[in-house]
């Protein structure tokens, strides 16, 4: 029997992200509403950055809250964040959004480079007093330079190692190896284990 | 290591891997608790990058759209959580081991991709009605007899197929590999014949498993296939309501329950 003034208090404390995804799981589209306030400029801001084009964008977007939605009962809290895995369902189908328009229109991997150096200046300007962002910040600056430009042409530009790799005229070996030694730095930086 | 697929982690992370690619770091991943481990702290790290980008407001329609569109669009119930199996609580009991957390942890980094690939997989589902039963059964009784063994086994195939409510499904893996599996509730068996699965280490070894909400159930483990034929293998136990099949990489000799990602979840 829960006590009536117990559940008054628990209802105003807001849900947790976590919490909503629980609710999403059981059908509640109000819960789904919320959700997609509360994180709808974070994954727009993320697509349009690596897919670019903004219909395409659109797109990506809607795909991205529909297996939200469908998948919610997947989401275990136990073992990470619910924005992590909303941004991982994100960014893996704006890269394949990416990949996949790229077929049709042959993407210039030389433009690749100018992505990059402008997206990199983005990176440094608009993290301004956001704690994760700015904790982002610092975590890429740790890195080398050479090390900052294959993660960001892999995670904000959505190429692959071996499209990297073409880019920047070097074996695709090495440029595994920068990533994954630029990675390694920023988890222990970032603290993420 | 040939293909030093431990170095993968970080363009795993990123998704920087092509579709063969990150299939074949997968089905490393699985059998290596180093990698998978680094795997998933670097996919976690890599979810921070994405706070390097401007938060930006999508147009209203795309959320009026988004509302819409959820209202015809089924989700998946809480008991397809199959692939979940390695931290699966077994009977209401809460004693699994300490090692199978670290495991389980693994899965959020996979999941987009797991669940895409499970789902193409059950996808391919075909009910077996009167048309296609003789079919069917020709083709599981001509897999079958490419293992002369027991009769008991051919006798337990022949009541899968020959019922009424027989089911088969085959799941082609990128590989190249393929699963099918056979199925009747009537019958209360299930089958399994498995095409091209890469050879394991001898101190591994395929495993099945019936699977219900309520866990895993050892199904009996897979002779390591040596020999591209397919191999035919009636499940050791019965169906009793288990809503799937699935086959994972367990140490030789099997476990009591599963302790890694099951590489292919067949729903029955």
């Amino acid at each position: 029997m829960r006590v009536p003034w117990l559940r008054s208090v628990e209802a105003l404390a807001p849900p947790s992200q976590e919490e909503l995804i629980r609710l999403v799981a059981s059908g509640d589209e109000a819960a789904f509403e919320i959700l997609y306030d509360e994180v709808a400029p974070r994954v727009f801001g993320l697509v349009r950055r690596v897919v670019r084009d903004p219909a395409q964008s659109q797109e990506v977007t809607q795909e991205v809250f529909l297996d939200i939605w469908e998948q919610a009962s997947r989401f275990d809290p136990d073992k990470g964040k619910a924005m992590s895995w909303i941004l991982v369902i994100a960014h893996r189908k704006a890269v394949d959004k990416v990949r996949a328009s790229q077929a049709s229109t042959d993407r210039d991997l030389r433009q690749g480079i100018k992505e990059f150096q402008e997206s990199y200046e983005d990176v440094a300007d608009t993290v301004e007093g956001k704690f994760e962002a700015e904790r982002v910040k610092q975590a890429l600056k740790s890195l080398t330079p050479a090390q900052q430009e294959a993660i960001s042409l892999a995670y904000y530009g959505g190429y692959t190692h071996q499209e990297v790799a073409e880019l920047l005229k070097v074996p695709v070996g090495t440029i595994k190896t920068r990533i994954r030694d630029g990675m390694i730095r920023m988890r222990d930086r970032l603290g993420v284990a | 290591m040939d293909k030093q697929l431990h170095l993968n982690t970080g363009s795993y992370a990123l998704d920087a891997l092509d579709n063969q690619e990150r299939i074949e770091f997968e089905e490393f991943a699985i059998t290596d608790e180093q990698t998978s481990q680094e795997a998933r702290e670097l996919t976690e790290t890599a979810t921070l990058l994405a706070y390097g980008t401007d938060e930006q407001a999508p147009p209203a329609q795309l959320k009026a759209d988004v509302m819409a569109a959820i209202r015809n669009k089924r989700q998946l119930s809480n008991s397809s959580t199959v692939l979940d199996i390695s931290s699966g609580k077994r009977h209401g009991s809460h004693s699994s081991a300490p090692n199978t957390a670290t495991r389980s942890r693994w899965l959020p980094a996979l999941s987009a991709a797991a669940a895409l690939a499970v789902f193409a997989g059950a996808a391919g589902w075909v009910v077996g009605q009167n048309s296609t039963d003789t079919d069917l059964q020709k083709r599981l009784v001509a897999l079958e007899s490419n293992q002369a063994s027991a009769a008991a086994q051919q006798e337990a195939m022949l009541g899968i197929v020959s019922a009424s409510d027989a089911k088969i499904a085959t799941t082609e893996m990128s590989d190249g590999a393929s699963v099918t599996v056979a199925s009747s509730t009537t019958a209360n068996r299930a089958a399994v014949m498995v095409k091209g699965m890469p050879e394991l280490p001898a101190d591994k070894t395929y495993e099945l498993w019936f699977i219900s909400a309520e866990g895993a159930v050892p199904a009996g483990v897979m002779p390591n296939p040596g020999s591209p034929t397919p191999g035919m293998q009636v499940l050791d136990g019965k169906l009793d309501g288990a809503t799937h099949v699935g086959i994972t990489i367990e140490p030789a000799g099997g476990s009591t329950a599963p302790t890694t990602k099951p590489l292919m979840v067949q729903a029955l």
